[in-house]
């Protein structure tokens, strides 16, 4: 099995077998276009260790998970609860470390990690009202009074009772 | 790197490239940073640096920063797919300007946000080939009808009463739409169908009492109807997507199948009888949805009497295929579940 080294942002290097930092398409492509295994650490410009850190645990567990499916439809239906038990625990993290592995995982181009945050992401948001999701997230209210008004007539139909 | 601790990715990502370039430029470990700019036309969905910067202006630094996920639309857009679209329309949409401009501006999460459905390749290949979506009757015209449905079953008429409205009097005078055009947008539907409906009751009542009920409707209506006209958003009740020269017709006729509900439970096929013409609108559309409430005020079983919440029934309806062919097309339709008046797509 061979083995590359990564280097985060922070300049700390880590040794992962191949196959699991090719969960990364980025990396995967970029290692596909080098032809060979790099000697060098290759530099995660992006990514700090602790990320780093995480987001290979999450490769390694789901090292031999088969391919997504091409057909879309099949993923479009899962409803957002469904998150693997694993995952699920995997995301018990705090909100700046979640928002870090969902970037992390964008810019990796880590799909089903990308998938997984925002889906803990989405399960975050669900059941609150507009004012619970800007606190939980401190996201500023920038809305005028009567734009406030506005959008609160527009949404009656659906408030309970 | 310890002096970037600035959360925004995107930023840093711009930084550090500018930085890294120089000094790695011959180096071998370059491989990755040049790879990575190489690929950015690519990547852009992804990087999104200048999404980042656009509109938001130079950020103060006592201002509290929100987090960058959600400055990055593709990974908004992505999150917000992930809830049910009534959450994106009504809660999402209130949250703040930008989460509001991205429902109603990107493509795919404004689709989701008025229809619940997905756009995949697969559906827009169908749609390219002239094929019926398999899913007709959208799942957030359902949503609306079924919020419509339930409160009018736990309430009866009051004033909490809601639903978005558009005036019909848009389409009547609008020559160029198709003239089943206003069964595409369930807004009116469930208001007019069902209020059409609960009049037929009312009038199909005898005996004492009748006509203060009548008068009672009456009155309720009024209120209701204006706020119904200030509406604001059109929800399509049939995918939007389809062409709509396909259908032949939406009415109650002799001659077309719009207004038959069929059971699954091994009752005849039998006609909606026609609602008597002074209670209902011209417009076709509020004889499909009269259709439709009735069935769901007379057929729905009694969950109390121990019959099963649940029923089925089969929408049906008829249009022409892509060689130019009468076809028709059947939508399971179920209702019931734990909650009066809930209604499902396609589930069994």
């Amino acid at each position: 099995m061979s083995q590359i080294t990564l280097l985060s942002s922070d300049n700390v290097e880590m040794k992962v077998d191949k196959e699991v930092a090719e969960r990364s398409i980025l990396i995967k492509n970029m290692l596909e276009d080098v032809g060979e295994t790099p000697d060098q650490a290759i530099p995660i410009p992006n990514v700090n260790e602790g990320v780093l850190r995480k987001v290979i645990e999450w490769c390694e567990h789901h090292r031999n998970d088969p391919p997504p499916p091409a057909d879309e439809d099949s993923d479009s239906r899962k409803k957002s609860t469904d998150i693997e038990e694993w995952d699920q625990k995997f995301m018990q993290v705090d909100q700046e470390m979640l928002f870090e592995i969902i970037l992390a995982a964008n810019y990796l181009d880590i799909k089903p990690l990308l998938d997984v945050g925002c889906k803990t992401v989405a399960n975050m948001i669900k059941g609150k009202s507009p004012e619970e999701i800007r606190k939980t997230f401190n996201i500023q209210n920038d809305f005028t009074p009567e734009e406030e008004d506005q959008i609160r007539r527009e949404n009656e139909w659906a408030e309970d009772r | 790197m310890p002096i970037f601790t600035l959360k925004d990715h995107g930023i840093i990502s711009l930084l550090l490239s500018s930085i890294y370039l120089p000094l790695i430029k011959d180096t071998p470990t370059v491989n990755l940073q040049l790879y990575q700019l190489h690929h950015q036309t690519k990547m852009a969905s992804r990087l999104s640096i200048s999404t980042v910067f656009r509109g938001n202006g130079p950020r103060k630094s006592f201002a509290p920063t929100p987090p960058s996920v959600f400055l990055i639309p593709e990974i908004l857009e992505l999150i917000m797919l992930e809830l049910p679209a009534v959450t994106v329309l009504t809660t999402c949409r209130g949250v703040c300007k930008a989460w509001k401009s991205l429902i109603e501006t990107a493509p795919d999460l404004k689709y989701y946000s008025l229809t619940g459905l997905k756009r995949s390749k697969q559906r827009q290949a169908e749609i390219a080939a002239r094929q019926l979506p398999e899913q007709v009757i959208t799942p957030m015209a359902l949503a609306v009808l079924s919020a419509f449905w339930e409160k009018l079953a736990t309430n009866g008429i009051n004033d909490n009463l809601y639903v978005v409205n558009e005036r019909p009097g848009v389409y009547a005078t609008n020559r160029r739409r198709h003239p089943c055009y206003p069964v595409f947008w369930v807004l009116t539907l469930p208001v007019q169908g069902t209020i059409c409906t609960v009049k037929w009751l009312v009038n199909r009542k005898q005996g004492p009492g009748v006509e203060k009920d009548r008068k009672r409707v009456r009155t309720d209506m009024r209120p209701l109807f204006k706020k119904f006209a200030g509406g604001t958003k059109l929800i399509p009740l049939i995918d939007p997507d389809l062409d709509r020269k396909m259908i032949l017709d939406v009415a109650i006729e002799d001659q077309s199948n719009w207004g038959y509900i069929y059971r699954k439970d091994g009752v005849q096929p039998e006609e909606i009888s026609r609602l008597d013409p002074s209670d209902i609108t011209a417009e076709p559309w509020s004889r499909v949805i009269s259709a439709l409430a009735k069935t769901v005020y007379e057929q729905a079983p009694n969950p109390a009497l121990g019959e099963n919440p649940k029923f089925w029934c089969d929408f049906v309806y008829e249009y022409l295929d892509s060689k130019r062919e009468k076809k028709h097309h059947t939508e399971e339709v179920v209702f019931g579940s734990s909650k009066p008046f809930n209604v499902v797509v396609g589930e069994s």
